[in-house]
C-alpha cells in the first residue's frame, strides 16, 4: 500500500516506514536512546531527502521522548532549573543549526556535513562506550565491584561566572557549562536530526556532574522542548518537516518501543551497552563507506534553495 | 480533437451575436446565395429560424415552424446537408456559428460528427471542396463540417460569402494536395495527486488531416510528441576524490530545466529531423535548451556538456526524463497513438504536450495541449498548509507528536496494569 509523502514528494510503502518506526522504536525501547541517530540514516538510505529526513526526525524525536519526560517528572527525576538552563542554550544551537542546515543546502554540502558529523559522532560515542561497557562486563566478571559513584573533585568549570544552584542536582555551579552544551547539543540535534541524548547524558555525567538519577529525566526534559523548537524552526526555515511521515513513523515507534522495553529488562545494562555501542559503530561504518567508495555518478542534481 | 467545453457560454453567446448579425444583414445575403441551396437546409437551424422568421416573412417553406419541431422533422433528412459542404472554407467562423445551431448538443468537436453520419459521404466529392479546411482550428473538424450548412450563404454577410467562393475557385485552379495537419489530444487533461498517487499514465492520440500514407507501416509521416514539465533552474553537482572522501567540489546552475520531459516518437529523432528544427522545438534529450545561469563563470564547453549530459542522466535515472524511439505507432493512414509514464515523483506544475508532425524532415504541422498536474484532497491541504502557514503547520507537527507520545504512554500503562 503506497502513500504520496507530501513534503518529501514520493511516493512510499506505508509498511516499509511503520516497519521502521516499528525496528527502531524496538532498539530504542530496548536500549532507552531517543533512536534519531538510527532513524535518520536509514530514511536517507531509503531514498528520503536528506533534509526532509533530519527535519521530519525532529517531530518523531518530539513523540518518542515525551512520554518518558513525563514519567521522569511523576518520579521527581527532572532538575527542571537545570533542564531550563539547558534547553535556553539548546534552543539558541537548534536556531543556528537550522541556519547552518539551510546554507549548507544551498551550496550543496549538506549530505557530506551530516555524514561527517555522524560518522565523528557515533564513531567517538560508540567507541567510548564500547570500550567502557567491555571494561564493565570484565571487572564484573572478575568479581570486582563496580562503583557507578565517581569522587567529587574541583575542575576549572568551578571557577566560572554566574554561579546558579541546582537543587535537585545538588549542585552550586556555573551557568556557563549547561548552556554551552545545551547549545552544542541543540546544534547537532538540528543538524543530524537526532535528540542528541547520547551526547547530552555523558556531558551531564562527566562535565556537569549531575547525579545520574536526575541525568536521564533532565535530558529527556530538554530534548522534549528543544525538537519541539527545532521541529517548528524546520518547517517555518526550510519547509522540510513531512507530517504524515513523522506519523508513520511515530506509529510504528511508539509500538516498537513497548516491546523493546520489555526485551530490555531481560538484559544487563553493560550487555545492553556493548549492543548499543555496537550499533553506533555499524551505523558509523555505514556512512562512512557512502563517503569513501567511489559513487556510480559523480555528478547529482538538485532545485535551486530558498527561491520558494 | 480538442474540446473546449470550458467556455461554452461565451462561444453561445458569441455565436447568438453573430447570429443576430446575420439576421440583421439577412436579406441581402439571402438574395444572394439563397438560390444555390436546398429550400429545406434552413430548417436545420431552429434558433435560426425562430430569430429570423419575423424579418424574413418571404422565407422558403419550412421557416415558421416550431423550431423544435423542425428539427425533428429534419432528423430523417440528414441528407440535405451534404449540399452545403463546400461552406468549409468558413473554418473559422464555424465555431461561432455552430453554437446556434444548438440542436448539436455543443461545441464539443467529437459529439457533431454523429449527428450528421450520412452528410460524410458526400464530404468527399472532390478534393478541391476539402482544400481551404486547413484553415480550420486544427483542433474541431467536426464543426468545420457543420459548418457550411449554419454558414449558409443565405444568412452570412456579402462579404462572408464571397470568401468561401473565391477561396473554392483559388484552390481549383492551383489543384494542389490538401495540406497535411496534426490533431490529437491527451487521454487526461487534469492529473490528480492524492495520497494514493503512485504515478500515471497519459495517452497522446490524434491523426494526420489529409494524410496521405497509404497504410499505417508506410513511415510516410513522423511524430514526435514531448510532454514537458514547468522549466526550473537546476543544480549539478561534481564531486571530486578530496583526501579519500567524495566531496562535491563543482557546480553548474542551468535555467530552463523541464522539471519532466518525455519524448516518444516514432523512430529517433535524429533520423526525423535536422538538429535545427529539433532544437528550435526542444525535440529529444539532447535538444533541451537549458542555458547556463547567467553571470556566474562558466566552465569550458566540454565541461558544460559534461554536467548538461549528468541533468539528463541523473534526471532519467528519477524516472523523470523518457524516451521511447519507437513510442508512437499509426494505427491507420492517420490515426497514431502513444502512452507516456508519469512516475509518482514527478514535479507537481502543468504540463505541455506537444505533437510535431514531420515529413522528409519538415515540421509540417504542431499541436500542443496542457495538462494540469496538481494535488487534490488532503495532499493539496497539507502541502499548502506547510508552505503558506509554515509557522502554524510547525507547531501543528509539535501537536501531533506530543498527542501522539501522550496517547501510547496512556495506552501501555493501560495495558501492563
Amino acid at each position: 500500500m503506497s502513500f504520496y509523502l507530501p513534503i518529501a514528494e514520493m511516493s512510499a510503502s506505508i509498511f516499509i516506514f511503520l516497519g521502521m518506526g516499528a525496528a527502531v522504536g524496538f532498539l530504542s525501547g530496548m536500549f532507552g536512546v531517543g533512536g534519531g541517530f538510527l532513524m535518520t540514516p536509514l530514511l536517507i538510505f531509503s531514498g528520503v531527502p536528506a533534509a526532509v529526513a533530519v527535519g521530519t526526525e525532529a517531530a518523531q524525536i518530539v513523540a518518542s521522548s515525551v512520554s518518558g519526560a513525563i514519567a521522569q517528572y511523576r518520579r521527581n527525576n527532572v532538575d527542571i532549573k537545570m533542564g531550563v538552563v539547558l534547553l535556553t542554550g539548546g534552543v539558541v544551537g537548534s536556531a543556528i543549526g537550522v541556519q547552518v542546515v539551510k546554507i549548507l543546502r544551498q551550496i550543496g554540502q549538506f549530505e557530506l556535513f551530516v555524514s561527517l558529523t555522524y560518522v565523528t559522532f557515533l564513531g567517538i560515542i560508540g567507541t567510548l562506550m564500547l570500550i567502557e561497557s567491555l571494561n564493565t562486563i570484565r571487572k564484573t566478571q572478575a568479581g570486582q565491584k563496580v562503583s557507578a559513584r565517581r569522587p567529587g573533585q574541583h575542575s576549572w568549570i568551578h571557577g566560572l561566572p554566574f554561579k546558579m544552584r541546582f537543587h535537585r542536582s545538588k549542585l552550586y555551579i556555573s551557568a556557563i557549562p549547561p548552556l554551552l552544551i545545551g547549545a552544542f547539543v541543540g546544534f547537532l540535534g538540528a543538524i543530524m536530526g537526532v535528540g542528541g541524548g547520547f551526547v547530552m547524558v555523558p556531558a551531564m555525567i562527566y562535565l556537569l556532574r549531575v547525579p545520574t538519577n536526575v541525568v536521564v529525566g533532565t535530558s529527556l526534559f530538554q530534548i522534549v522542548f528543544v525538537t519541539a523548537a527545532t521541529t517548528i524552526m524546520h518547517a517555518t526555515q526550510n519547509f522540510t518537516v513531512d507530517i504524515v511521515l513523522a506519523m508513520l513513523l511515530m506509529i510504528g515507534g511508539v509500538i516498537g518501543a513497548q516491546f523493546g522495553a520489555v526485551a530490555g529488562e531481560k538484559l544487563k545494562g553493560e550487555q545492553l551497552r556493548a549492543l548499543l555501542a555496537g550499533l553506533v559503530l555499524l551505523v558509523c561504518l555505514r556512512i562512512a563507506y557512502g563517503l569513501i567508495t567511489t559513487p556510480s555518478d559523480l555528478f547529482s542534481i538538485s532545485g535551486m534553495m530558498g527561491g520558494h | 480533437m480538442q474540446i473546449r467545453s470550458s467556455k461554452p457560454l461565451a462561444r453561445q453567446g458569441l455565436a447568438a451575436a453573430i447570429a443576430l448579425l446575420a439576421v440583421a444583414l439577412a436579406p441581402s445575403a439571402f438574395a444572394q446565395g439563397g438560390g444555390q441551396w436546398p429550400q429545406q437546409s434552413p430548417q436545420a437551424y431552429p434558433p435560426q429560424q425562430q430569430l429570423q422568421a419575423p424579418t424574413q416573412p418571404q422565407y422558403p417553406q419550412g421557416y415558421g415552424q416550431p423550431q423544435y419541431q423542425g428539427y425533428g422533422q429534419q432528423q430523417p433528412n440528414q441528407q440535405l446537408y451534404p449540399p452545403l459542404q463546400p461552406q468549409q472554407a468558413y473554418p473559422s467562423q464555424s465555431p461561432q456559428q455552430v453554437a446556434p445551431a444548438a440542436p448539436l448538443p455543443s461545441t464539443a468537436g467529437g459529439a457533431q460528427v454523429p449527428a450528421y453520419p450520412s452528410a460524410q459521404q458526400p464530404l468527399q466529392p472532390t478534393p478541391a471542396q476539402q482544400l481551404p479546411v486547413h484553415a480550420a482550428p486544427a483542433q474541431q473538424p467536426a464543426p468545420t463540417q457543420a459548418a457550411p450548412s449554419l454558414a449558409a450563404p443565405a444568412r452570412a454577410t456579402p462579404g462572408q460569402a464571397a470568401k468561401p467562393t473565391g477561396a473554392l475557385q483559388q484552390t481549383a485552379q492551383v489543384g494542389e494536395l490538401p495540406k497535411e495537419r496534426v490533431e490529437a489530444d491527451v487521454s487526461t487533461r487534469s492529473v490528480a495527486i492524492t495520497s494514493s498517487f503512485t504515478g500515471t499514465e497519459i495517452v497522446v492520440f490524434g491523426s494526420v488531416e489529409n494524410s496521405r500514407q497509404e497504410t499505417a507501416e508506410s513511415g510516410l509521416y513522423d511524430i514526435a510528441i514531448t510532454i514537458e514539465g514547468t522549466a526550473t533552474p537546476v543544480v549539478t553537482r561534481k564531486k571530486e576524490n578530496v583526501g579519500g572522501l567524495w566531496i562535491n567540489t563543482k557546480a553548474q546552475t542551468f535555467q530552463g530545466v523541464p522539471s519532466y520531459y518525455a519524448i516518444v516518437s516514432t523512430r529517433p529523432v535524429s533520423e526525423v529531423a535536422e538538429a535545427a528544427v529539433l532544437n528550435a522545438n526542444q525535440i529529444g534529450f539532447e535538444h533541451i535548451s537549458m542555458k547556463p545561469i547567467p553571470g556566474a563563470k562558466a566552465p569550458p564547453a566540454s565541461e558544460l556538456d559534461s554536467f548538461k549530459e549528468a541533468v539528463i542522466r541523473r534526471k532519467q535515472a528519477d524516472k523523470l526524463y523518457q524516451k521511447s524511439d519507437y513510442g508512437v505507432a499509426f494505427i491507420g493512414r492517420s490515426l497514431f497513438r502513444s502512452a507516456v509514464n508519469l512516475p509518482a515523483n514527478v514535479p507537481v506544475g502543468p504540463l505541455v504536450a506537444h505533437v510535431y508532425l514531420f515529413k522528409d524532415g519538415k515540421l509540417l504541422s504542431k499541436y500542443s495541449s496542457k495538462v494540469s498536474l496538481q494535488r487534490e484532497g488532503i495532499e493539496r491541504y497539507m502541502h499548502d498548509f506547510a508552505f503558506d502557514y509554515p509557522l502554524f503547520y510547525g507547531i501543528f507537527a509539535v501537536f501531533i507528536a506530543v498527542a501522539a507520545g501522550l496517547i501510547a504512554s496512556s495506552l501501555f500503562k493501560k495495558g501492563s496494569h
